[in-house]
């Protein structure tokens, strides 16, 4: 306080400067950093004005390649690891040795979250792909974001024809009767279960569960029987409460799952919900379920069946392969996997694709972006499919991929392969289960999992838990909007 | 400036002779050199100077830009000022309020219980027994384990399918104790403590080394042993050390990050999300960047009212010797 005093004392500038305090030296480098910080911002500001969402076939700058020097490059972020990487690596030094138009880059990114991330700090540093595997609950965010050419552009002005790929694959990236992005590598969830227990339990090991009140039954057997400790483990985690919600035909948001005009809340409380909410908790109180917690990379429900302590769990189609790996080694003698549809409250009912489409960028110039539509038509060709498919457990989105030898020989050889697809083929199609599309998917989510553990280990009633999911829900739904000033 | 003060400087041979023009002011000479070591000291300073304005100053002030604005989920979108009505919406939040308390249980469930087990390490280390040294390199390697290794080992023992402590509690096939809501920030905490132990016992032992021996003989010679030597003659003495580990240990609790991401993601229920994480969560997760600015801000003024507050309150405690 004295120094402030001090520095009052009419001095020449230098000297004031000199026994300025350094409360004040800050408050200059501040002011001074201020305003840096607004320069820079005024110029992202500026960028702000992109692409509309209207459809325009010349955005897809089919012309634009023909008359561009070849090859024309361009850069792929994935998320494929593994073998499905290498899957990918190979599938691509194919196509840029089979042409010399597009020569094709790909970028390995570890996982759909970093993928994003990086995506969006690219929108202001400009480091974007060309084409980038984005995950079903991004639909929403990457229109938000404009950033993208949707595809309908590509298609319209190729005339591409659609009529080959399984509907739901498509219907899922396409809003309002525009195609965002093209279906690539997708999967669904499906249930997992060991015959042998189910035999062990008197139960007929073909014929499944096929409502979750034959899931609760079957459980009692299975345990009363000793076969597992419970009769099924349950991954708390919204994936799964999503998938269930869908098959049992209720719509997880409001606005018809966003597909009529976008989501401003959650229907978690709604009569379908509330009897998901019920089963689970009723099927973990009752100890017919093993809660596995809500650890999202938690593996543990499919460990459990290994350790004898589940015969059933629900999991992504897309990992049978690494399922089949562990689960049938040496580690856990005489367990089995065989895979069912999913069970839901109705028989009849379909589910949504989860995973990856195949995204266009608007930053790319136009003969990268018909580039970019290029390799995306190879990707998706039934060639592709059927081997990716054959290669992964991913459901092919083309239905003529399932007539080529390499993918119908890998079902015939290993049934689980099929699940996914055959699950995908069932239903009709309903906004209840065509995928829903949320701003804030993750919010949603969370509170998904809040509700959940809730639940399963804050002894909640269901009612109070789906009370308290939809408030949240709903909170971070409201916020999103607000941010890109919708609602 | 100076050019109209002293139009004519002398050469350095001109000596003034008798009945000339009077001396220079030897105040000027002064300000010269004044002036000089003024140049001298920016030119010195500048290199600091702009590390600190471009990796504190301009953060800083970009923090409070932001924290100004509603900030849209993609870099490329306009930002909207809303200006302190963000504040009163952040702060005034499940979200944030629920963080503060998290925080404050986190400091509380770690800080004291990290400097006692150091002290009592510490003193049980400070004995002339031989091979003491291999006890004192043990009581302090947890210090040479990063957050990461610690949370991954920590993160296995726990694990209800394959951890050894589940197995040794018999807790396996039950919920992991981090995914149970009323148990996973003691989890972490607990983690937090044993890595902490390392620093707090060096601190101490270094604090016991300093104790003067004539004192403690003195004690002896009085008949004050054990307990009460420890209590009014051992601690006032390491009060200074005492004092310094508890600002470093509740700074280091604030900061806490690795373990919350590597054991539980500041779940279940929120109740493990520490200021630090749920601002990592707001700009990485979330991309709200405003309302993580706004977190920012309230956290560096905590941190700044905390250290006040303990240098004053402390350090009139303190006893520095003599």
């Amino acid at each position: 306080m004295t120094r402030t005093r001090k520095a009052t004392v009419p001095t020449p500038t230098r000297k004031r400067m000199r026994h300025a305090p350094p409360t004040t030296l800050v408050a200059v480098a501040l002011l001074a950093a201020a305003l840096l910080a607004g320069c820079s911002s005024s110029s992202t500001t500026a960028t702000a004005t992109q692409s509309t969402n209207i459809v325009n076939p010349a955005a897809c700058g089919l012309s634009a390649l023909a008359s561009a020097t070849k090859p024309v490059q361009i850069v792929m972020w994935h998320e494929l690891i593994q073998t499905n990487d290498t899957w990918l690596v190979n599938a691509t030094n194919a196509f840029n040795d089979s042409q010399n138009q597009v020569h094709v880059t790909l970028v390995q990114q570890p996982d759909y979250q970093t993928l994003f991330e990086k995506y969006k700090a690219g929108l202001s540093t400009g480091d974007l792909p060309d084409v980038a595997q984005f995950e079903d609950t991004t639909v929403q965010q990457l229109i938000d974001s404009q950033s993208t050419v949707p595809v309908q552009d590509c298609i319209d002005a190729g005339h591409y024809p659609l009529s080959d790929y399984l509907p739901r694959t498509l219907k899922e990236y396409n809003v309002q009767n525009v195609q965002r992005s093209m279906p690539w590598a997708v999967s669904d969830v499906i249930m997992y279960y060991d015959p042998g227990k189910f035999a062990k339990a008197g139960l007929n090991p073909n014929d499944p569960p096929q409502t979750l009140a034959e899931v609760m039954q079957d459980s009692q057997k299975i345990v009363a029987s000793g076969a597992a400790t419970h009769g099924i483990a349950l991954h708390a985690q919204p994936y799964v409460f999503e998938y269930l919600l869908a098959k049992s035909g209720g719509e997880y948001v409001n606005n018809g799952n966003g597909r009529i005009s976008r989501a401003t809340a959650a229907n978690l409380t709604g009569p379908t919900a509330m009897k998901v909410w019920s089963w689970w908790n009723q099927m973990v109180k009752s100890g017919l379920a093993l809660n596995t917690g809500s650890d999202p990379n938690s593996i543990d429900h499919l460990l459990a069946i290994g350790e004898g302590n589940a015969a059933m769990t629900f999991e992504a189609s897309g990992v049978v392969g690494p399922i089949e790996a562990v689960l049938g080694s040496g580690q856990y003698k005489g367990t089995e996997i065989a895979t069912a549809p999913l069970p839901a409250l109705t028989t009849g009912g379909g589910v949504p694709v989860g995973d990856g489409s195949l995204w266009i960028s608007n930053h790319s110039s136009l003969a990268k972006r018909a580039a970019a539509w290029k390799f995306i038509q190879y990707l998706d060709s039934p060639g592709e499919q059927a081997s990716l498919a054959a290669e992964s457990g991913y459901v092919p989105v083309r239905v003529s991929a399932t007539k080529l030898p390499v993918l119908a020989d890998r079902w015939a050889q290993d049934p689980n392969y099929k699940t996914g697809y055959t699950q995908l083929t069932e239903g009709t199609l309903s906004y209840a289960n065509v995928g829903s599309l949320i701003g804030d998917y993750q919010g949603v989510r969370n509170a998904v999992t809040d509700g959940l553990v809730q639940m399963l280990s804050n002894s909640q009633t269901p009612a109070q838990a789906a009370g308290i999911a939809e408030r949240e829900a709903n909170t971070a739904i409201g916020n999103y909007n607000a941010r890109i000033g919708s609602g | 400036m100076s050019a109209t003060v002293d139009p004519l400087p002398a050469a350095p041979t001109d000596r003034p002779g008798p009945g000339e023009v009077p001396e220079p002011d030897p105040g000027d000479r002064h300000l010269r050199r004044r002036r000089r070591e003024r140049l001298l000291a920016a030119a010195l300073l500048a290199p600091s100077a702009l590390v600190f304005a471009v990796f504190v100053f301009y953060p800083f002030a970009r923090n409070i830009y932001l924290s100004l604005y509603s900030t849209p989920p993609f870099p490329n979108l306009p930002s909207r000022f809303v200006g302190l009505s963000q504040y009163s919406q952040v702060l005034g939040s499940h979200n944030f309020l629920n963080s503060l308390w998290v925080t404050a249980l986190f400091v509380v469930y770690t800080v004291p219980a990290g400097l006692l087990a150091g002290l009592l390490l510490a003193l049980l280390a400070h004995q002339k027994l031989k091979g003491i040294r291999v006890f004192r390199t043990v009581f302090a390697s947890p210090v040479a384990t990063s957050v990461a290794v610690a949370s991954v080992i920590f993160f296995t023992l726990l694990n209800p399918q394959v951890g050894l402590f589940t197995y040794w509690l018999g807790q396996q096939n039950q919920l992991s104790v981090l995914d149970n809501p009323t148990w996973a920030l003691v989890a972490v905490s607990v983690v937090t403590v044993w890595q902490n132990i390392g620093l707090s016992f060096i601190l101490m032992s270094a604090g016991l080394q300093a104790v003067p021996d004539e004192l403690l003989e003195a004690c002896e010679i009085d008949g004050a042993k054990g307990w009460a030597r420890l209590r009014h003659v051992v601690v006032p003495l390491l009060s200074p050390t005492i004092f310094f580990a508890v600002v470093v240990g509740t700074i280091l609790s604030l900061q806490s990050f690795g373990q919350i991401d590597l054991l539980t993601q500041g779940g279940p229920l929120q109740r493990t999300n520490l200021l630090v994480y749920n601002i990592y969560d707001q700009v990485f997760n979330q991309n709200n960047e405003g309302r993580a600015a706004v977190m920012a801000i309230a956290l560096f003024f905590i941190t700044l009212v905390l250290a006040l507050v303990q240098i004053r309150l402390l350090e009139r405690r303190v006893t520095y010797g003599n």
